[in-house]
């Protein structure tokens, strides 16, 4: 081809990606940083899924602050203070107070207008059982008590003080903490030793909004500054999401700056000239935009891990400008030199992330299409634009000999014996591999979980009894009331769990707003009660008057159909703060979830649900991690398909012989990393199954570079040499990162290039003997 | 109407009397003189209780006994009109009906009416005024033969329900006065007593 015309494509590429870009910069980068969203979806059924994601996006919104001074005083001062700045900071969508005296009577009101069809658990069994008499007994003894004569207002109303019960017993639901009490509107929560106010908050916007996360951060060190002597301790997603953002976003420049350096430093010590500095830049720089833009343009946002782990790309893309100056100390043209090598080396490199993309796990995925795309705008700068500017390079002798000396040793092991040994290596990775834990593969792996914040989270959760948030039942209906029904239905059930000590507590909205059918067994169980004679006691003793009775009596069947629904409860204050009970509409179908407290014994919960087709068992962290393990194997499984069909190919072009010794080095490599994993860090996760990809690719290239060169030329040796120092670097620096997952794949990917460094001059020796056995 | 009502069931809801105290105003008459006193007062006591309620035209009577244990427990048993015993210490609360059972009221969001009402109570009863903070601006008056303490809350979710409490006594508290802020007034009157069958009646409820 012209080089002007590959120079001509060159451009219309840069083009049509810069307009893609602009586009893209125009309407917003959308960068994400929720680990969820590199996770595949869990659920069989969407509309699980969908619940969980409406639950988790409301759940995610929530912050908790506990603060703790010298005094409680001034412990209640500190807070108000916080939730005054927390208020003016435009931030939250709502400040969850404790519900104040105003709220209460809005809920007071909700539930007293409702009272001939509410009844308490306990107060329905005692009406069955024993009747009215034990109402009566326990309004005398209210009455005559020293103190409250409030109540008694409330007698011709409610002579049995029903809703006063009932309100008591919602209220008490809302609250099983025994330790907590309120003082000027600020919640109190003591364990043995302290005493902490506890704030709940509901953020205005995504908690993996950087602004939001910005806000909050200044908003808390200002508290702390201005209230040295008050411990705070916080919790919330927003916390760990702007931790991971800012760990990720010095993870990418830590890692392309270092990367980037060690390039540029390795281009000017082994090239000496300039052209070669540019054009690789040019090309990585590539690289990278066609990543980016292409990754953003396909998912719609590009996830910060997908940054960090593209950053290593600049590692690998550098081989092909490597190989081209390499080759350029021997031919002003290298590139129809190089150009079978590196095409076949993208080529596989392309089918192993091809291979990736094809795992129905959206993190995978993009960076199996960030890295891919990357590759081929490094190669496509090579080879299209490389040969525009005629290069003139001249390697200095010191370094060619080193690595021609390395090369030179390493070839004395190049024996059938060595070749025969190295097989142990990919027997005992299989044995290995089969004793590994699978507890390793955990979505916890995702994310970098600093020990303060994990501490706090600790601390918070233990002080407030929290509900599980990882772990819920889903129930949906057709309607409000079936919905409420469906609850009804399986509450008998939770009761059971509760008892057998599998949960401490749950809670639902048909405890709040029992269904309509409840509510009318309720009013019939009460009428029988609401007349003269059962009331004669409190009529004897002047507490109520007949008349007030008999229009009692009839109040309360004009108000037979007057059922408490769910739409003025979800209104309420009540409604307001239990509000994460109710999801709305999801498929058309009204859905809501029921909380779990302390959670002893997960099989029984999950086996109500698979018992029960009203029920969703929702538990997406274990969900998640044994979706990790089933991928890993997969992968390996995909992985040893693509070196397969790598070898095929190979076959087919070279022969048998060859493409068995260019598979051997990765395939060692492969095995040694994983070995190497099990044996240091006790485990082999998904993410380091996930490194060996980028280990069989660079593998290859490595390989193809010896199969591909006509004689033994010393600079295969030189670019091999640079391409391993650089690719080094890159995942030497990704093994630095915090995020478990990153780190693992950066140890592996040190174990596995250093292994391919050293093997490939020994199996390209081998390569060279087959390739002049077969008379090439 | 309803919404007067619906306030008030919500009102018993939220709290009934907070944590009193005492604050130690120096005055003609000593405060802690007046709480010695108390401490030292006979400890089986006959009560008799009128109840002045704004919404019903004849007050409601009921008289019974008290017990103060080591002041460290109350036990306030009504047997007219109606029997019930109240069992009040630091960290419990219990209630018996007319059976002597156990009543289960259901708890409060945090329990803290009973929990203000004992102390309340246990703080007045057995003179342990020291131990209170202070949600009460406290006064007080003596004349020859009495003293008076004048309790009036300073905290707003008390005056929500209490306004005003009245202590009279001599030798021992005479006379108890709780002005409720809706105008509702309890009177309560002692009178020593050493009644050991009820004495012991009375501490049986201490061993359960």
């Amino acid at each position: 081809m012209p080089t002007k015309l590959r120079a001509f494509i060159w451009l219309f590429l840069i083009f049509t990606v810069g307009w893609v870009f602009y586009a893209q910069l125009n309407a917003g980068f959308r960068i994400e940083t929720n680990i969820l969203k590199l996770v595949p979806q869990t659920e069989a059924d969407p509309f699980a899924e969908k619940a969980f994601e409406k639950f988790s996006d409301n759940n995610f919104k929530k912050i908790i602050f506990a603060l703790k001074s010298d005094s409680e005083s001034t412990t209640i001062s500190s807070t108000q203070a916080l939730s005054h700045s927390l208020e003016q900071s435009d931030l939250l969508e709502s400040l969850d107070s404790h519900i104040s005296q105003d709220e209460q009577e809005v809920i007071g009101k909700l539930y007293f207008n409702h009272r001939f069809h509410l009844l308490s658990d306990s107060d329905k069994r005692t009406l069955q059982q024993e009747g009215h008499q034990p109402f009566i007994d326990a309004t005398l003894q209210m009455v005559y008590s020293p103190l409250s004569s409030q109540l008694i207002a409330l007698l011709p109303s409610d002579p049995y003080l029903l809703s006063y019960r009932y309100l008591q017993d919602v209220t008490s639901l809302n609250s099983t903490h025994t330790q907590r009490r309120v003082v000027d509107e600020i919640t109190l929560y003591s364990n043995k030793s302290d005493t902490y106010a506890v704030v709940t908050a509901t953020l205005k916007t995504s908690p993996f909004d950087s602004n939001t996360q910005l806000k909050l951060s200044s908003l808390v060190t200002q508290f702390q500054e201005s209230a040295p002597s008050t411990q705070l301790l916080y919790t919330g997603a927003v916390f760990y999401a702007q931790h991971a953002a800012a760990s990720a976003k010095s993870e990418i420049s830590t890692i392309g700056l270092g990367s980037l350096i060690g390039v540029i430093v390795l281009l000017i010590i082994a090239f000496k000239s300039v052209s070669p500095l540019l054009l690789t830049l040019t090309s990585l720089a590539v690289g990278i935009f066609l990543g980016f833009t292409t990754t953003h343009a396909f998912f719609g946002s590009v996830h910060v891990l997908t940054l960090v782990f593209g950053a290593s790309l600049i590692g690998v893309a550098v081989d092909y400008s490597f190989h081209y100056f390499a080759s350029a100390n021997e031919t002003p043209s290298p590139l129809p030199k190089i150009l079978a090598a590196i095409s076949l080396g993208l080529i596989s490199s392309v089918i192993g992330y091809a291979a990736l993309f094809t795992t129905p796990f959206p993190g995978l995925q993009q960076m199996a299409l960030f890295c891919a795309t990357g590759l081929i705008g490094a190669f496509l700068t090579v080879t299209l634009l490389f040969d525009q500017i005629p290069t003139k390079v001249n390697s200095p002798n010191w370094l060619v000999s080193t690595f021609v000396g390395l090369s030179r040793i390493s070839q004395k092991l190049s024996n059938p014996k060595f070749l025969l040994i190295l097989l142990v290596a990919p027997i005992s990775a299989g044995f290995l591999l089969s004793t590994v834990d699978e507890n390793n593969d955990s979505i916890r792996q995702l994310q970098a979980i600093p020990p303060q914040l994990h501490q706090q989270e600790q601390a918070i959760q233990q002080l407030v009894a929290a509900p599980a948030t990882n772990q819920f039942f889903v129930v949906k209906g057709s309607s409000h009331q079936e919905l409420l029904s469906k609850l009804d239905a399986v509450t008998p059930e939770l009761q059971k769990l509760r008892e057998q000590g599998v949960i401490d507590d749950y809670t639902h909205l048909a405890q709040f707003v029992p269904s309509s059918q409840e509510q009318s067994a309720n009013y019939q169980l009460i009428s029988n009660f609401i007349d003269t004679d059962s009331l004669s006691d409190f009529i004897d003793l002047g507490l109520v008057t007949h008349e007030q009775v008999v229009s009692l009596s009839s109040e309360f069947v004009s108000k037979e159909e007057q059922f408490l629904t769910l739409e003025p409860w979800l209104q309420s204050p009540l409604g307001q703060r239990l509000s994460y009970l109710w999801l709305g509409q999801i498929d058309q179908q009204y859905s809501s979830i029921i909380t779990l407290h302390n959670i002893h014994h997960i099989e029984p919960l999950a086996k109500l649900a698979v018992n029960n087709p009203n029920l969703y068992f929702i538990n997406k962290v274990d969900k998640v991690s044994s979706m990790f393990s089933e991928y890993r194997e997969l992968t390996l499984i995909m992985l040893s398909i693509a070196i397969t069909v790598i070898f095929l190919l190979l076959s087919i072009k070279y022969n048998a012989r060859i493409a068995g010794y260019i598979v051997l080095g990765p395939v060692v490599a492969s095995s040694l990393a994983i070995i190497m994993n099990i044996l240091i860090n006790g485990s082999f996760n998904l993410f380091s199954t996930l490194a060996l990809y980028l280990v069989f690719g660079i593998g290859i290239d490595y390989g193809l570079f010896y199969a591909e060169s006509k004689d033994r030329s010393k600079y295969i040796s030189l670019a091999i040499g640079l391409s391993a120092i650089t690719t080094f670097l890159s995942f030497g620096l990704l093994s630095l990162s915090e995020t478990p997952a990153i780190h693992a794949f950066g140890l592996t990917m040190l174990t596995g290039i250093l292994t391919v460094f050293l093997l490939s001059p020994i199996l390209g020796h081998q390569i060279y003997q087959a390739r002049e056995s077969a008379g090439d | 109407m309803m919404n007067k009502l619906a306030q008030l069931l919500v009102t018993l809801v939220i709290a009934f009397v907070s944590t009193t105290a005492f604050s130690n105003e120096a005055s003609s008459c000593d405060i802690n003189a007046m709480m010695r006193t108390i401490q030292m007062q006979p400890h089986l006591q006959e009560f008799k209780q009128e109840k002045s309620i704004k919404v019903l035209a004849n007050p409601l009577t009921s008289s019974g006994y008290l017990l103060l244990a080591n002041q460290e427990a109350v036990i306030w048993q009504t047997t007219k009109p109606i029997k019930s015993t109240t069992v009040i210490s630091p960290d419990s609360f219990h209630q018996y009906n007319k059976k002597d059972q156990l009543v289960t009221m259901p708890a409060n969001a945090s329990n803290q009416t009973s929990e203000l009402i004992s102390s309340t109570f246990l703080s007045i009863l057995s003179g342990n005024i020291e131990q209170l903070n202070d949600n009460f601006q406290v006064s007080t008056s003596c004349s020859e033969t009495e003293w008076h303490i004048s309790l009036i809350p300073n905290n707003k979710d008390i005056l929500r329900l209490v306004q005003k409490i009245d202590i009279t006594g001599d030798t021992q508290i005479n006379h108890l006065k709780f002005i409720e802020t809706n105008q509702d007034i309890t009177q309560i009157s002692f009178t020593p007593t050493d009644d050991s069958t009820i004495k012991s009646q009375l501490g049986s409820y201490l061993a359960n």
